[in-house]
């Protein structure tokens, strides 16, 4: 998809505006946290679930090369290869060439965020190849010609209507009722049925790749991911470095942690563990089993401070529960990942010159770091992100000058006394006189869609010396 | 041991288990319906073919069913015929579809399938109706439970394919409204069998 994270502040703009998708967003910040919170409560174990699935991605991205080789050397045992791409471009070149090896003409896909970061849909066209998401998510944005939105629910921006709308246009199928939303699904799958069927190749992602084993975990809804990895007669798997796990135990862990922090659910209704092509005395199941493995900054990351962000299990926890996400949506961000974990990894893995204002895209209200399974600290990676900005000089220069002056402000206490009255009475004098609010320059655009808070009667620190002199000088806390 | 390994297994030491409530099977069934599946169950052999004969009465075409001796040995039992085909490796597999669990889990609420002789993956993934038979000693509380049985059953030379079926095939892609039928099963039913 076209990279648009440098304008995230037009993005954003457009984005408010936009009538369509407030109450989606509203929707799916409401529906997916109560999804998420009445699986836990289900879940006494869930916190200590959490921390093994911490500690023992933590120990593979200790001993990440190590796991690779031996998770290289299960899978060539089982009679697949394994290959390696430093970056997008090198991901798109191999598949290609399986493809073109295998003479596949037509490519069916589960769903991949990896995918996604390489633009593979694109690259596949180019080379005159007949690609199919067939995620019933992915699928309507293909239809449509928009990247996704959301990295569980990719058409989540899409409304009921608009998604009728779409089907209407795009499937030739004469006049019939739409109204609902099982009659568009049965649409759905008869239009791909026999695009299944017909298919070359199918490519998938991984939600988890066991050493043990040289398996892949593949976790659906639909089934579609079973159907790609079953049909055709080439199974590539695409997937990042940092999905390995030890055992098929340990994939069970992430699992748990993964299906309740996503969708709510106790667990998907297809998980399937994949390993090399299929056995001699089975029916079906693809003769090629090829795993492509990703880089893209990736390794980068693990040497340094933004380690902890290969954590990551792709769950969108921390989407659902963002502020900024609720108001703007995932397309404001510009590129494949969203919301927190989106304001991280765009500017890790395409550069914080093109995205400088993701890091800002945050409230420091730390519910990301507070609901993501894997705990990682989100705001705190932000923050560095803000600091990395400024240290290159990619913080615009108004915004170094404002943080010098609140620096001045915060390190002198007369300054910080004297700044924060005036800031209240003006506060009170506009909350007073609301109509003016839309004369003041900076705050013009601010009340647009709200309304200012009415501030307290008085500074916390004159409140604290009156309470102190009326104590006359007893400690209390 | 090297020292990776020696810290994994301290590590997988205190992995954690989810604690399952009541009976594995009733738990399991629990679970199952939640997620939208349907379960019954029934005491024997003879209440499994005739709850058989029963699932396949409406369906308009032939029956597709996995070669497994267990099935064959209910069906062989006295009862209306069924409709069936067995499995034909091309065509579009759809309407109804027999099969047999080697395992399920409580906890999730899941079925284990795999791909074998006379049981395509395919059937799994495309029928519109699934069935799935399992004998109730197969119903185990935890996900660590059926990898141990894997591991019992397969060793080294695991089938390419280890699903855990959940559920109708289901999504809520359009407007954030559940909904079943996607690619796969429009329903799925599981009969546990006691003995």
């Amino acid at each position: 998809m076209q990279h648009t994270s440098e304008h995230f502040l037009q993005n954003s703009r457009i984005a408010l505006t936009d009538a369509q998708l407030k109450p989606v967003l509203g929707a799916v910040s409401t529906f997916l946290p109560a999804l998420r919170q009445a699986a836990i409560d289900q879940t006494p174990e869930f916190e200590s679930l959490r921390d093994y699935a911490v500690a023992m991605k933590d120990h593979v991205l200790d001993h990440l090369e190590t796991y690779l080789t031996d998770f290289e050397r299960a899978v060539q045992t089982r009679g697949g290869a394994v290959h390696h791409a430093a970056g997008p471009d090198d991901l798109n070149r191999i598949v290609l060439a399986l493809c073109a090896q295998a003479g596949a003409r037509k490519v069916i896909k589960g769903k991949s965020m990896v995918g996604e970061e390489t633009n593979l849909n694109d690259a596949l066209q180019g080379a005159g190849i007949e690609v199919l998401e067939t995620d019933l998510g992915e699928y309507i944005i293909q239809q449509a010609g928009e990247p996704p939105s959301h990295i569980i629910g990719p058409a989540l921006h899409k409304s009921k209507a608009q998604v009728a709308e779409l089907f209407r246009q795009k499937h030739d199928l004469g006049e019939r009722d739409l109204g609902d939303v099982p009659q568009m699904v049965r649409e759905a799958r008869h239009m791909l049925r026999q695009r299944f069927l017909e298919a070359d190749a199918g490519i998938t992602g991984a939600n988890a790749l066991v050493v043990e084993n040289g398996a892949i975990m593949l976790v659906t809804n639909e089934g579609n991911g079973d159907l790609c990895s079953t049909l055709p007669r080439l199974h590539i798997v695409i997937a990042g470095i940092e999905k390995l796990v030890p055992t098929m135990e340990d994939a069970s862990a992430l699992h748990r942690v993964l299906c309740r922090s996503a969708t709510g659910q106790i667990t998907s209704a297809y998980t399937t563990f994949y390993n090399g092509p299929r056995r001699g005395e089975e029916p079906d199941g693809p003769t090629a089993f090829h795993v492509i493995l990703l880089d893209n900054g990736r390794r980068a990351m693990r040497a340094g401070k933004y380690r902890s962000m290969l954590r990551c299990i792709r769950c969108g926890a921390c989407l659902n529960h963002c502020p900024v996400y609720r108001h703007v949506g995932g397309h404001a961000y510009g590129w494949v990942y969203p919301g927190p974990m989106g304001s991280v990894l765009t500017p890790l893995m395409t550069g914080l010159e093109g995205a400088p204002e993701l890091p800002n895209a945050c409230t420091s209200c730390g519910r990301c770091e507070e609901t993501c399974p894997m705990r990682i600290p989100l705001p705190e990676h932000l923050r560095q992100l803000r600091d990395d900005a400024a240290t290159a000089g990619i913080t615009p220069r108004e915004w170094r000058w404002g943080i010098g002056a609140a620096m001045a402000a915060f390190r002198s206490p007369w300054l910080y006394r004297l700044s924060s009255g005036i800031a209240r009475s003006a506060l009170a004098f506009l909350g007073k006189h609301p109509d003016l609010t839309r004369r003041v320059p900076l705050l013009r655009g601010w009340v647009e869609g709200r309304s200012l808070p009415a501030p307290e009667a008085d500074t916390f620190m004159s409140r604290w010396q009156r309470r102190q002199q009326g104590k006359s000088g007893a400690h209390r806390l | 041991m090297s020292a990776r390994d020696n810290a994994f297994a301290a590590l997988a030491a205190t992995r954690p288990r989810v604690r399952v409530a009541d009976d594995a099977v009733t738990h399991f069934m629990t679970r199952l319906r939640a997620q939208g599946g349907q379960c019954s169950r029934v005491g024997n052999a003879d209440a499994a073919r005739a709850w058989l004969a029963a699932m396949a009465r409406d369906e308009p075409s032939a029956v597709l069913i996995a070669d497994d001796p267990w099935i064959e040995q209910i069906l062989a039992l006295p009862g209306p015929t069924l409709p069936a085909v067995g499995v034909a490796l091309e065509g579009r597999m759809e309407g109804l579809a027999i099969t047999t669990a080697i395992a399920a889990v409580a906890e999730t609420g899941s079925v284990l399938l795999h791909p074998r002789a006379g049981a395509p993956m395919a059937m799994n993934f495309l029928c519109d109706r699934l069935v799935v038979l399992l004998r109730a000693a197969d119903v185990l509380p935890n996900l660590e439970d059926m990898w141990e049985r894997v591991r019992q059953r397969f060793g080294n030379n695991t089938p390419r394919a280890l699903s855990l079926v959940s559920g109708p095939s289901s999504s809520g892609d359009i407007g954030m409204q559940f909904a079943t039928g996607v690619h796969g099963p429009i329903e799925l039913h599981v009969l546990v069998v006691d003995s």
